[in-house]
């Protein structure tokens, strides 16, 4: 694992500050690894050092700190200086009592996930279990209704009077959605104060938004009559999606080496939410994987940005298969083979349009795309293919990373892998000289 | 107007202020709302809305831009920096924060091997907010560097036009281009000040005038007295620049001024004989109104000092307050002479025995002043001692300061640190500075950033030789300042020795 790899994977800047500071092996009173397992002895504020363990296979950390971070900085800054200097770690395969109890522990914890739960009273649950579902289904009907109207009313009204309708008004109409159980509305409902209404194109956007939102209502309306898998979909959108224990076992699974295309982390309502785009390199399959965590917590996840797992992904059910949770980590790849990319914007268009087709609201959809250069009008970053044709860069995208781009290329035509969405694309890496190298999202 | 904007428009107004007609939408869209309610007006509007956002989005044309690429950088003509390089460069721009004078080593030594920058580093290196550090980054920036450079104006560090600056500019960088003219060429810098002089506000003229102490020297006395000359009035403006130009024409070495105020300022030491007439002690006797040297035409309206005493606790009277104005413009080897005694001896003498301290601060400052100005690192030791802070711009060579610095506390110098950040230090300054830093960062760690931002001065000691330097016996909650002060000195110099070693 390279230094940078190491970096995406701290709870947040103070954590990742102190635990380079820890990056230097006087720090350490004991340094060791294995091919399985990295572990150290720290001196911290306490009478005895901490003990930090670090899985190599699992990218997982434990450590006898009291801190409530995931990783903690001693974690961390162990695995940091494992990255700048493995000459300066014994190598052993003897592992100390408490390490290897550790790493015993962890595969059984592994395996009992697969494990079904025994159930005590399997028809009464299943009847509970209906139950429940119905009252949901009623309250999310319920919410589906006022949304409806809501919507006639603000069009029959003109969303002319949209921006002076202010935040809360917004706010209110969401915290009725999630009343309703339907989070994924509520949502929808928000993205209306996220809209730059003193840009020239809000009108748009607004009318884009009311007809989404619709389009969503109408669908659940006539939920039976869709297809399961786009049945599925929509009970999503509703934020009625299924749990990662709610996945059968007939979920589709998929064994690959799956490059971590990019990752990108936000807070909201005190969760962290932390989405990895995930691509395999012999199916050719994209997947996104997302993680909660409350606060800082810190998620604790195999995945490392730009680096290739060795994964088995179970995919939700959807028309379009896409978001998915790693069922079996066995470790990481090396080498990056060849992928399947768009050869121009046309191809991928062709691309996405047929996944538009199954799954109307698939959005943030990554591809690679050969053959790209970036280009400037006026203000606007731009990215050109072989074609000429173009595509906008997501303006949220930081100018750096722009110029990172280009100073890692010269100028000359890339392989990129990218985050499409209507009307602009966000860059998440570059493939150059069988090198993958992740931006920073 | 296409579908969709046409859409627009209709829900900008409503539902119902205008018309929506659907048989203007795409065929295929109307053939799927055939299916929907009509009567259902704002929910027919919606539907048709996703419809057409959905079918035009699906067979949207990509636009195409033929305008010129970006040329191609050009192939690197210097090796890129061997692994180990960028390995230790890594480390350097993993600190926090960054250290730019170990930064600016590195570089200089890469441009000494005549290495490029790897092309993944350039952006983080670029996006640095020193100038120094950008400075010695150019040479390492290789053909890509300057490719990248060239396409983000924000990097593009333009040599400022200061002739443009001089004639256009604002006061602050008008008296920067003239301070700028002033080192390159001071007579051509007097010269610009001349023949703008008329055209000056007051203000204007009192912070450009402040220039002209830099590489100050005779040739500026005729411009400075044809000003003198000039001045009119007794406006509070008039009188500080009236102020100003005494105190360049007293600085001016050799100048009229100053063997002016040599002659007359040893006259008011006169010799009191005691035990009759077998012992005579020096007293300082001044006048109490005003005498044939200290008159109100030559101090106030001449010289521009105040006409009455501004402060009776510092100063007995009028005259003395004059006089220790004047002390600070002179220099101060003639109270050695005039005492016949040393350093230590003047500073007595001028001391008021039995009083406060700070009722000698004028004093003491006076003398601190002339110091600077008359280069006495001698008396500024000894002034010092009295234990009045000075905040005034030091102008010793690096071998005065270390000898000032090893003979007064640090902490009193701390304000002029920017002025020991010369080098590099003796081991004997090291040492002293560092077991001052012991001291200081007992009370706070901001101490720390000092030790760093010293990283090139520090003298080359080894871990052992730092710890040693570490007291015994700390009580264990001054500790932790301790072993950070050691830990840094050790990293700072690591870094130093691996740059060195590249």
């Amino acid at each position: 694992m390279t230094e940078e790899q190491v970096l995406p994977l701290a709870p947040d800047a103070a954590s990742l500050k102190a635990g380079r500071a820890l990056a230097v092996e006087n720090k350490w009173v004991t340094r060791a690894y294995n091919s399985r397992v990295l572990w150290g002895e720290v001196q911290g504020s306490g009478k005895d050092p901490y003990r930090t363990q670090v899985d190599l296979q699992q990218t997982a950390f434990k450590c006898s700190c009291p801190s409530r971070k995931f990783p903690c900085k001693h974690g961390l800054g162990l695995l940091l200086l494992f990255a700048k200097s493995a000459s300066g770690f014994q190598s052993s395969a003897d592992e100390p009592a408490w390490v290897s109890e550790w790493m015993d522990k962890r595969q059984p914890k592994a395996e009992k996930i697969d494990e079904p739960a025994k159930e005590s009273n399997p028809e009464q649950k299943e009847k509970e279990r209906l139950k429940r579902q119905q009252q949901r289904h009623q309250k999310v009907e319920a919410g589906v209704a006022e949304l409806g109207q809501w919507l006639r009313d603000l069009v029959r009204a003109g969303t002319l009077h949209v921006p002076e309708k202010g935040y809360r008004h917004f706010e209110q109409t969401a915290a009725r959605m999630i009343d309703a159980q339907a989070s994924g509305l509520a949502n929808g409902v928000k993205a209306f104060n996220t809209i730059a209404y003193s840009g020239s194109d809000w009108q748009s956007q607004v009318l884009k938004q009311c007809s989404q939102l619709y389009l969503w209502t109408e669908a659940f309306k006539n939920l039976t009559a869709l297809p399961p898998a786009l049945q599925e979909d929509v009970k999503n959108a509703m934020g009625w999606g299924r749990s990662a224990k709610d996945l059968s076992e007939e979920a589709e699974r998929m064994s690959d080496d799956w490059l971590v295309m990019g990752r990108r982390s936000w807070e909201e309502d005190r969760i962290t939410v932390q989405q990895n785009w995930l691509y395999g390199y012999h199916s050719g399959r994209v997947a996104l994987v997302l993680h909660f965590s409350y606060q800082n917590a810190g998620v604790e996840t195999p995945l490392v940005p730009g680096r290739i797992s060795r994964a088995t992904l179970q995919f939700y059910p959807s028309a379009f298969p896409f978001r998915a949770l790693v069922s079996e980590h066995r470790g990481y790849a090396d080498a990056i083979p060849e992928v399947r990319a768009c050869e121009d914007f046309s191809q991928a268009e062709t691309l996405v349009n047929r996944i538009w087709q199954v799954q109307p609201w698939a959005d943030e959809i990554p591809l690679w795309v050969d053959g790209l250069t970036l280009l400037k009008e006026g203000n606007q970053w731009l990215l050109r293919d072989c074609k000429n044709q173009v595509l906008p860069l997501d303006p949220a995208l930081d100018e750096m990373n722009i110029f990172q781009l280009l100073v890692l290329s010269g100028g000359q035509p890339m392989r990129l892998s990218i985050l499409y969405s209507e009307g602009y694309v966000y860059p998440l890496g570059l493939q150059w000289e069988a090198q993958y190298y992740l931006l920073s999202v | 107007m296409n579908t969709w904007n046409e859409l627009v428009q209709v829900a900008l107004l409503g539902t119902e202020k205008s018309n929506f007609s659907p048989e203007s939408l795409p065929q295929p869209v109307q053939a799927l709302l055939a299916r929907a309610d009509r009567q259902d007006r704002e929910g027919f509007f919606l539907m048709a809305a996703a419809l057409t956002h959905q079918y035009e989005r699906s067979g949207k044309k990509l636009t195409v831009i033929e305008s010129p690429a970006i040329p191609p950088a050009e192939a690197e003509s210097h090796p890129e920096a061997p692994q180990p390089a960028v390995d230790l460069l890594k480390n350097l721009l993993d600190q926090q924060p960054f250290n730019a004078h170990l930064l600016r080593l590195y570089l200089q030594k890469l441009q000494e091997r005549g290495w490029v920058i790897p092309a993944a580093y350039l952006v983080r290196l670029l996006n640095i907010d020193d100038a120094e550090v950008q400075s010695s980054l150019g040479p390492v920036l290789g053909k890509r560097g300057e490719w990248l450079r060239s396409l983000n104006p924000v990097w593009q560090t333009a040599e400022t036009d200061w002739e443009t600056v001089w004639q256009e500019g604002k006061t602050a960088g008008r008296k920067k281009a003239l301070s700028v003219f002033r080192e390159q060429n001071p007579a051509l810098a007097r010269q610009r000040l001349e023949e703008s002089w008329n055209e000056l506000a007051a203000r204007e003229r009192k912070e450009l005038l402040e220039v002209l102490s830099l590489n100050l020297s005779k040739d500026d006395e005729a411009f400075l007295r044809a000003a003198q000359q000039e001045l009119k009035g007794n406006k509070p403006l008039t009188q500080e620049i009236r102020q100003l130009i005494f105190r360049l024409l007293s600085l001016v070495p050799a100048g009229a001024e100053q063997l002016f105020l040599q002659q007359n300022l040893p006259a008011y030491i006169i010799r009191e004989k005691k035990l009759l007439g077998l012992l005579s002690t020096p007293k300082l006797v001044l006048p109490e109104s005003e005498d044939a040297f200290f008159s109100l035409p030559r101090f106030a309206q001449d010289w521009g000092f105040h006409g009455q005493n501004p402060d009776a606790y510092q100063y007995q009277s009028l005259s003395e307050y004059w006089f220790w104005e004047a002390v600070a413009l002179t220099n101060p080897q003639i109270w050695r002479e005039a005492l016949k005694t040393d350093w230590a001896g003047v500073v007595k003498f001028f001391t008021i025995e039995n009083a406060k301290a700070d009722r000698s601060a004028a004093r003491h400052k006076a003398l601190l002043l002339a110091s600077v100005r008359f280069n006495v690192p001698e008396l500024f030791v000894e002034a010092s001692q009295k234990g009045v802070s000075f905040t005034g711009l030091t102008t010793f060579s690096l071998q005065d300061y270390q000898f000032i610095l090893q003979r007064i506390p640090f902490r009193q110098l701390y304000p002029q640190k920017n002025e020991l950040l010369q080098g590099p230090w003796s081991a004997e300054l090291s040492r002293h500075i560092f077991q001052e830093l012991l001291e200081l960062i007992k009370s706070s760690h901001a101490y720390l950033e000092f030790a760093r931002q010293a990283s090139e001065y520090w003298y080359e000691f080894s871990d052992a030789e730092i710890d040693a330097l570490l007291p015994e016996n700390t009580p264990s909650y001054y500790r932790s300042g301790e072993e950070k002060l050691a830990a840094q000195l050790k990293e700072i110099l690591s870094f130093r020795r691996r740059i060195r070693a590249l």
